[in-house]
């Protein structure tokens, strides 16, 4: 087709007006591409950290929270929460043994019965929802500790003062003659009776004891009390007990929402959908397993309870994380918690009002506290709070700019072409080209050269986002965590192997769609261009041919 | 009468620059009744080429009629101007205007293209078209790559390629040395003989005029026939516009 040939010719043959072209368009489409990525990378960056539930597919989370002064039985829940702590030393073994023993802490997030979670679910409408049980597990490790104490008791003298009966006539007669025995006086001399002899020495006092009635003489004697020894349990034991702690969620692996979504598994998989082999699967946070050397296919025991590690997740900041999830009936059986819960994950119906579900709960459940994007939201600080819409806005206002210049480079480009070949396309006209073939010529070379722009600096722009990629600084997100607050939900005191600041890497991937849309501004430029270019065409005359260049 | 190729009545041309009026072609009366090769000499500035643009429908007359196959081409439509320059009249520039960026073959189809038809028939006759211009070995040359006399030789193959009825030719070999420009005016000539086609030059050249069928003498926008009889144009009223160049026949 000759006028395919003649484009190709004239873009081929006039090669340095049309790399000029050709480099202007392609280096504004790359720049369209990497520059808006990059604002919609920074802004999608904070939307997901300003919306983390929706990273996890929720709309709400239900919590209990330990409120001494709330009258609806918090403290007697706590109470019963702790007697889940309580441990008996003497079964840890023998003192001298070794042992590991891990206590399961429910923090202060108080437990509820999973179909408390449900009823709730009920109430705010939710079209999905699931419980998950967040606990601290302590492990101990260590030598048991000799648990006793011994007390000596016991060795006191006791003073008894008691009236003792009377002696009777008997008595006093047996005790006499005794005593006259002894050549001592009688205690009362019958009347009329001689004067006893004298000369003689008197009965010292226990030889008179001697004579008195047994009764007497048992009750001057020093009472002493038994000697014993007592052994006591000591609280707390004294030991060389090493103690760590680690966060762990038990989650509904068959119900979504919940704090560990598919999308967050970074390595290996999600929990079996099995429910019997989800019960014997685990699958930790990527800092604890990297901190801990565990690989997919590591196992993790609790209490002699092991579970294989089959996956590896990244943590969402402000939803909470754990070092180690288990499903939540496995987790149930190993804190002693069968049938409870303490977080309630909600997915509203689509559209559906949160203020009036938040409203439903704490209304209907006091003391349950409803947790949404925005509370997470409004305590996020750090450099993505404020760099997203803003880079988003700055990023399509710069390619904006970018696409005007290109629009004007282009089309002086067009202009200054179709002028310098003025005599050449008169002299098309004149040898009896239409007006209309001549524009359609030209516009076809404006069309051709955009669109090879437009593929080259795709391309230009795919590399350069890649490279930008690497080379921005990362956004960082602090999630604060008021005092007050250390119940709430986030990343709180359950977590302590999560950080509450995290760097964010911006995603500078640019989408078929931005593709697309930039490849579509390099052909409006070129359309634009090719248009201008168009109207210096249709003036040209056949006897143009054939005049001098004005 | 109705066989008439060309019929000019009263044709006038005035330029207009800034505030001076140019009278180029002042009430041309002009009948060409068949093939042949027709020169129009004059001095330079005398309004050859004005005529001559006008004749090919380059350029429009101010006033006056030009009778071409039943149309009058000072009012003809642009459109079927175009048509008519693209099919009836094959245009021969002094300064060859070949496209550049095409080769020799290309620059001939660029004026078949806009007619249509199939390709491989247009190829056979383009390069039919060159063969006859003797440029068979060239056609993929770029003009570059040309001499004058050859790219001249391409651009009258694109003239010829519509098998226009008119060859039109300002000053054709204008730009050539004197034995290329002989072997363009017999080219022209033999063309003229060989394919019934009226061919109108304007020319300075005397080699030129030698071989015509038919001699016209521009003056000052005016025309005026040059009879046969006498070689000299001043014998017909008004100074020979050869003059200045020598006498052929002396
Ligand atoms: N486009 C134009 N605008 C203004 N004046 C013009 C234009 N074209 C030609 N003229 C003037 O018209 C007159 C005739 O010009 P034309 O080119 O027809 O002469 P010519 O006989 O072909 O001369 P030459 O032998 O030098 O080619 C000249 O005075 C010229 O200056
Ligand atoms: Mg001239």
């Amino acid at each position: 087709m000759f006028f395919i040939a003649y484009l190709v010719h004239e873009l081929s043959r006039r090669r340095a007006r049309t790399l000029t072209a050709l480099a202007c368009i392609a280096i504004a489409t790359g720049l369209v591409i990497s520059v808006t990525a990059i604002g919609d990378g920074v802004n999608a960056t904070q939307s997901k950290v300003l919306t983390p539930l929706s990273a996890i597919g929720a709309d709400l989370i239900v919590t209990r929270e330990a409120d001494p002064n709330n009258p609806h039985g918090s403290t007697e829940v706590l109470q019963q929460n702790a007697e889940a702590v309580k441990t008996d030393l003497a079964q840890l073994g023998k003192p001298g043994d070794h042992f590991t023993r891990d206590f399961f802490l429910p923090g202060t997030q108080l437990t509820m019965p999973t179909a408390t979670a449900q009823q709730i679910a009920g109430e705010a409408g939710a079209t999905a929802s699931s419980a998950a049980l967040a606990m601290t597990i302590t492990h101990q490790e260590g030598t048991v500790p000799k648990i006793v104490a011994t007390f000596q008791t016991g060795g006191q003298t006791i003073n008894i003062d008691q009236a003792i009966a009377p002696m009777t006539q008997a008595e006093i007669n047996a005790t006499n003659a005794c005593i006259a025995a002894l050549n001592g006086s009688p205690l009362a001399p019958p009347p009329g009776s001689p004067p006893g002899k004298t000369g003689t020495a008197p009965p010292t006092p226990d030889q008179i004891n001697t004579c008195l009635p047994e009764r007497f003489r048992r009750f001057r004697a020093t009472i002493v009390t038994p000697q014993q020894t007592i052994t006591q349990v000591l609280n707390p034991p004294q030991t060389d007990i090493k103690s760590n702690s680690l966060s762990v969620l038990g989650i509904d692996t068959v119900n979504t929402p919940g704090p560990l979504s598919v999308a967050q598994i970074s390595s290996g998989r999600f929990f079996s959908a099995d429910p019997g082999a989800a019960a014997k699967e685990a699958v930790l946070s990527e800092a604890y397993a990297t901190h801990h050397q565990l690989t997919l296919g590591s196992s993790v025991a609790y209490n002699g309870q092991s579970f294989s590690v089959v996956g590896t997740a990244r943590s969402v900041i402000g939803v909470q994380s754990a070092d180690v999830f288990l499903s939540l009936p496995a987790l149930q059986k190993l804190a002693s918690q069968d049938g409870n819960a303490n977080v309630i994950f909600i997915r509203l119906r689509q559209g559906s009002d949160l203020d009036a579900a938040i409203h439903r709960i704490e209304a209907a459940y006091p003391g349950f506290r409803v947790t949404s994007n925005r509370d997470l939201a409004n305590r996020i600080s750090g450099s993505v709070a404020q760099a997203g819409s803003l880079a988003q806005k700055g990023s399509r206002l710069l390619a904006l700019i970018v696409f005007v210049v290109t629009v004007l480079f282009v089309s002086i480009l067009s202009w200054a072409g179709v002028h310098s070949r003025t005599r050449e396309l008169g002299t098309l006209r004149a040898i009896g080209w239409s007006r209309l073939l001549l524009v359609r010529q030209v516009l076809s070379e404006s069309l051709a050269l955009s669109l090879l722009g437009a593929v080259f600096g795709s391309a230009l722009g795919l590399v350069a986002a890649r490279a930008l990629q690497a080379w921005l600084p990362p956004l960082t997100a602090s999630l604060a965590t008021a005092s007050t607050d250390s119940g709430q939900f986030g990343l709180g005191n359950l977590a302590p192997a999560i950080g509450s600041t995290a760097t964010l890497r911006i995603e500078v991937i640019p989408n078929t769609d931005l593709v697309l849309a930039a490849m579509a501004l390099a052909i409006a430029a070129g359309v634009i261009a090719g248009v201008i270019g168009t109207l210096l065409t249709a003036r040209v005359q056949p006897i143009q041919a054939v005049q001098r260049l004005t | 009468m109705s066989e008439m190729v060309y019929e000019l009545s009263a044709v006038s041309r005035t330029y207009r620059t800034g505030s001076a009026l140019i009278e180029a072609v002042k009430s041309v009366d002009l009948a060409i009744d068949g093939p042949g090769l027709v020169v129009i000499q004059g001095r330079s500035g005398s309004g050859k080429s004005t005529l001559l643009q006008m004749m090919g429908g380059l350029d429009r007359p101010d006033s006056g009629e030009i009778r071409f196959q039943g149309n009058d081409l000072a009012r003809l439509r642009e459109g079927k101007l175009t048509q008519l320059r693209r099919l009836a009249f094959g245009f021969v520039f002094q300064a060859f205007n070949l496209i550049p960026t095409l080769s020799a073959a290309e620059n001939v189809e660029a004026a078949a293209a806009p007619t249509g038809g199939g390709s491989s028939e247009r190829r056979r006759l383009i390069a039919r078209l060159l063969d006859e211009v003797g440029l068979t070995s060239r056609a993929r040359h770029l003009p570059s790559r040309l001499s004058g006399g050859e790219q001249q030789r391409v651009a009258i193959a694109r003239a010829l390629v519509n098998n226009p009825s008119v060859l039109l030719a300002d000053e054709p070999t204008g730009n050539l040395d004197s034995r290329t420009s002989a072997e363009i005016i017999s080219l022209l000539s033999r063309l003229s003989a060989e394919r019934d086609l009226t061919v109108v030059v304007v020319t300075h050249d005397p080699a030129v005029a030698a071989q015509a069928t038919r001699r016209l003498a521009m003056e000052d926008g005016h025309l005026a026939e040059i009879p046969f009889t006498s070689p000299l144009a001043g014998e017909v009223g008004f100074p020979s516009p050869l003059a200045g160049e020598g006498d052929p026949a002396a």
